[in-house]
């Protein structure tokens, strides 16, 4: 039979390694057809076993090929293996044959009774399966922690099957492998650590691995023994996946010669029906284990795989509470003053300890806060920016290799090559980000990866442990560790309750809100009532004085009647004040019923009215254009009232008082009145003031006025929505800009 | 025969600024209360009491009953019925002028501050509406 696949290093995860047409000569096999037991194939070395060549034996039934009880307990295994569906009960099976012993082992699968014949070593020392066991579960048991179980393991296998070098393989997450424990001679190069390419052991290995728990390979330099087959179009060609002589692939008989290992075992450990890794054992000179003690290390990888199944939960269930554990004091330093910023990152427990990040950022209120070892601040922005487009549809996004979607994160690879990033507030550009290094940085060595040992014969590209590494390093360039299900379960949680504790805070600033708001109403209240009852005493003071300087004037000393008057005057002025205290309160009080006010006839009628209050002015009133604005008719009334009047107020002195009042449409689609004199001025300095209540500039001290009218005319403007903003040039005028509302909106 | 006028007012001061007023207007004669509650209370019992008021003067902002309300109690009676009534008070809201001729005022006037402006407005008043009484 011939292999026409070609093997190299691209197509080797596509081998075809189950029907390799080969097998390895430290036995040989006879494939039978399960109903006549027609012996359909034979290894070509079945000659130098039992001194007879293919053809005598093809074609016939075991029972013409062996002899007396040979042939006899060959029929019986077949009769109730067939019948029972089941040969495992009774392998392996001692044969004498031609003066060797063998262990038979049978097994049926795919159209075939395979039969293997394994000749046992002279010198085979047994392991008894009880004594194994007995080690083992000790070993198993003793160990406190998982790197101890899988050193304890790696030396029980060293002892049980006396290789050079046993190590426990690991396959990561994407599949890579590293060696998490070894136990080797000592004068052998430590291979602990290093990690290899996913490549190493193709896709197809990893399911033969899992269906052949135990697998030796004797002798790499041994030439492989070919299978013969009945020239018979119906004989389907040998499927021997479950063959414990199955050829090793060519590229995998390279790989091993390449590191000078000439025989090698390896047991499968399965951890939730996946392969977790490999306990691999490698021997410098050939070397065969027999079938008991292959059987008996099976039952360690499966005693190790379930202590493994427990100690990795018990590990994930420890590394979960401590994360959870974390995030729960998180939120409680949080919660305490609805300090998010504070409560994530200044206290005992920060961000670092929710995961195995080395780094962590947060982006709150639009500062940036760092912990721990992070990129320089601008690259960490970078990658926020980037985040921003990723798709976060369930708040949290994480990545073991940040460049592989933003190159530009390459350069920071070192603090950050993985992120994972809690998005707080969609579109707000908040979020909590935690970052991993670089892996290649983080691995430790056991020895010098540089004296591993090479084998590269002919300058071709050969697979080695140091290339291999190699390899992996490449693959892994910018790569962090993977982020674990319970970090980010943990991260999950805690966006969770941070965006309680911010809904809290919320919900908290809301009531403030509404309770500052009440306060101002009342406060409204009582400015209106108190200055309505302030009036009343205030007008007896008035009239009593009237009424003294009325009556008694003419007999009092003319000073003392001039006194009389100021207190008149002073109570005039009061009462001037309250009045436009009352107003300004009034503007808070009232609703606002909005309306489209024709402004021509407004502005026209407030020139008429300022006019006639100073019927002997040369004042001089400019109206431009006067668009239409939407608003409460009363008030705007006011507000123009009082802007005109102010204008003219602050003129007089201007020869002569010129006052313009024009407007324009904006662009953002408001009303922009300008209301500008030539008078007094003030200092741009103090121009925020002019709109506080009770607040006059010094310039103005002559000329009477109460500080509110201002104030009332901002309030306006900022009940409709508006802006109010002044320009001055002092001792040249002023220009007052405000924004009304056009319509409705 | 002195003119009778009535005025509800709980401010004495103003009652004295009143009173040296109409003191000066003519021949009037007042009769004050400071709230209108004890108008209820002299008047409720019987129609036939000593008050023949042919102008009435009325406070808006009073102690218990406010002024509306005790407008609303004059216009449920009888003998006050087709009776001038002028609110008196230095309220300038919008809502109290709309609201006293709601309640059946028949004019409102809001105090001036100054002596001699409530002269003058009292006196056009009183000539106003007491030529004009029908009753």
């Amino acid at each position: 039979m011939n292999n026409t696949f070609q093997v190299n290093l691209t197509n080797c995860d596509k081998e075809p390694i189950h029907i390799p047409g080969l097998i390895q000569p430290h036995g040989f096999l006879m494939a039978l057809h399960p109903e006549s037991y027609i012996i359909e194939k034979v290894s070509q070395n079945i000659s130098a076993y039992l001194g007879l060549q293919p053809a005598q034996v093809l074609g016939k039934k075991p029972g013409e090929i062996f002899t007396g009880d040979t042939a006899l307990q060959i029929n019986e295994i077949l009769n109730v293996g067939l019948r029972n569906n089941n040969f495992e009960a009774q392998n392996p099976v001692k044969l004498h044959l031609h003066n060797r012993f063998f262990d038979t082992v049978f097994h049926s699968h795919n159209g075939h009774v395979i039969i293997e014949f394994e000749e046992q070593a002279a010198t085979g020392s047994y392991i008894t399966l009880q004594k194994i066991m007995t080690t083992a579960l000790g070993k198993i048991q003793s160990a406190g922690s998982m790197q101890q179980l899988l050193q304890n393991v790696a030396v029980l296998v060293k002892e049980i099957t006396g290789y050079d070098r046993v190590m426990i393989y690991k396959f990561h997450k994407d599949q890579h492998g590293e060696v998490v424990a070894e136990a080797r001679n000592e004068h052998i190069e430590p291979f602990l650590h290093l990690h290899y390419p996913a490549s190493d052991i193709p896709v197809q290995a990893r399911e033969l691995y899992k269906i052949n728990l135990v697998r030796i390979i004797a002798d790499v330099h041994a030439a492989p023994s070919a299978l013969v087959g009945l020239d018979d179009e119906s004989v389907k060609p040998l499927d021997l996946t479950h063959s414990i002589l199955r050829a090793v692939s060519p590229i995998h008989i390279e790989y091993l010669k390449n590191m000078g290992v000439d025989a090698s075992f390896s047991i499968s450990l399965i951890y939730k029906n996946e392969l977790w890794g490999l306990i691999a054992c490698h021997n410098y000179s050939p070397r065969f284990i027999d079938f008991n003690s292959r059987t008996a290390c099976r039952f360690i990888g499966q005693l190790f795989s379930a202590a493994l199944e427990f100690r990795q939960e018990e590990d994930l269930r420890e590394e979960n509470n401590r994360y959870q554990a974390a995030g729960q004091k998180l939120h409680e330093q949080m919660s305490e003053d609805l300090n998010v910023a504070e409560g994530l990152t200044g206290r005992k427990t920060t961000l670092l300890n929710m995961n195995a990040a080395t780094g962590a950022a947060l982006f709150f209120e639009n500062k940036m806060y760092l912990l721990g070892t992070t990129p320089a601040e601008d690259q960490v922005k970078n990658i926020a920016g980037w985040l921003k487009s990723q798709q976060v549809s369930s708040g949290i996004y994480e990545t073991n290799h940040i460049a592989a979607g933003f190159s530009a994160a390459g350069s920071s690879a070192a603090e950050a090559s993985g992120v994972m990033a809690a998005e707080l507030s969609a579109g707000m550009n908040e979020y909590i980000m935690w970052f991993k290094p670089e892996l290649i940085k983080t691995v430790d060595w056991a020895g010098n990866p540089e004296k591993a040992m090479i084998k590269v014969e002919d300058g071709t590209e050969r697979l080695s442990p140091r290339k291999s590494f190699e390899k992996w390093t490449a693959e892994v360039k910018n790569t962090s560790e993977e982020w674990s299900n319970a970090e980010i379960g943990a991260a999950m949680k805690l966006r969770e309750d941070t965006i309680q504790v911010l809904n809290k805070k919320s919900t908290e600033i809301r009531k403030l809100n509404d309770r500052l708001r009440l306060a101002y109403e009342e406060l409204d209240t009582f400015t209106y009532t108190i200055s309505h009852d302030l009036r009343t005493p205030l007008s007896s003071i008035k009239n009593y004085s009237e009424i003294i300087l009325e009556d008694y004037g003419t007999q009092m000393p003319e000073e003392a009647a001039e006194l009389m008057q100021k207190v008149i005057k002073g109570t005039d002025k009061m009462t001037q004040l309250i009045r436009d205290v009352l107003h300004y309160s009034k503007v808070g009080r009232t609703g606002i019923s909005f309306k489209k006010i024709n402004m021509e006839a407004m502005i026209n009628e407030i020139v008429q009215e300022v006019k006639a209050s100073i019927p002997n002015s040369s004042v001089e009133i400019n109206v431009g254009k006067t668009l239409d604005v939407y608003g409460d008719e009363t008030m705007i009334m006011q507000l123009f009232q009082n802007l005109v009047s102010n204008a003219v107020k602050y003129s007089v002195n201007s020869q002569p008082p010129v006052v313009e009042i024009s407007s324009q449409l904006t662009e953002d689609g408001y009303i922009l009145y300008t209301v500008s004199d030539n008078g007094i001025g003030l200092d741009m300095k103090y121009a925020p003031r002019i709109f506080e209540l009770f607040r006059r500039l010094d310039n103005v001290k002559n000329i009477d006025g109460t500080g509110v009218g201002l104030a009332i005319v901002k309030r306006i403007v900022e009940n409709h929505g508006g802006k109010i903003w002044v320009e001055s040039i002092l001792n040249n005028g002023t220009k007052f800009y405000l924004t009304l509302p056009k319509d409705t909106r | 025969m002195p003119r009778n006028v009535l005025y509800i007012e709980d401010n004495p001061d103003a009652v004295v600024f009143f009173k040296r007023i109409i003191n000066k207007l003519g021949d009037y004669a007042l009769h004050t209360f400071e709230s209108g509650d004890s108008l209820v209370q002299t008047t409720a019992e019987s129609e036939q009491h000593q008050l023949k008021p042919e102008i009435i003067l009325l406070d808006i902002n009073l102690p218990g009953m406010n002024g509306f309300e005790t407008l609303q109690y004059i216009r449920s009676r009888s003998e006050f019925k087709t009776i001038p009534v002028i609110m008196f008070t230095s309220s300038e809201d919008e809502q109290d002028i709309k609201k006293s001729y709601e309640y059946g005022a028949n004019a409102y006037l809001v105090k001036p501050d100054n002596l001699k402006n409530m002269h003058l407005v009292l006196q056009d008043t009183f000539n106003f509406w007491l030529k004009h009484n029908v009753a």
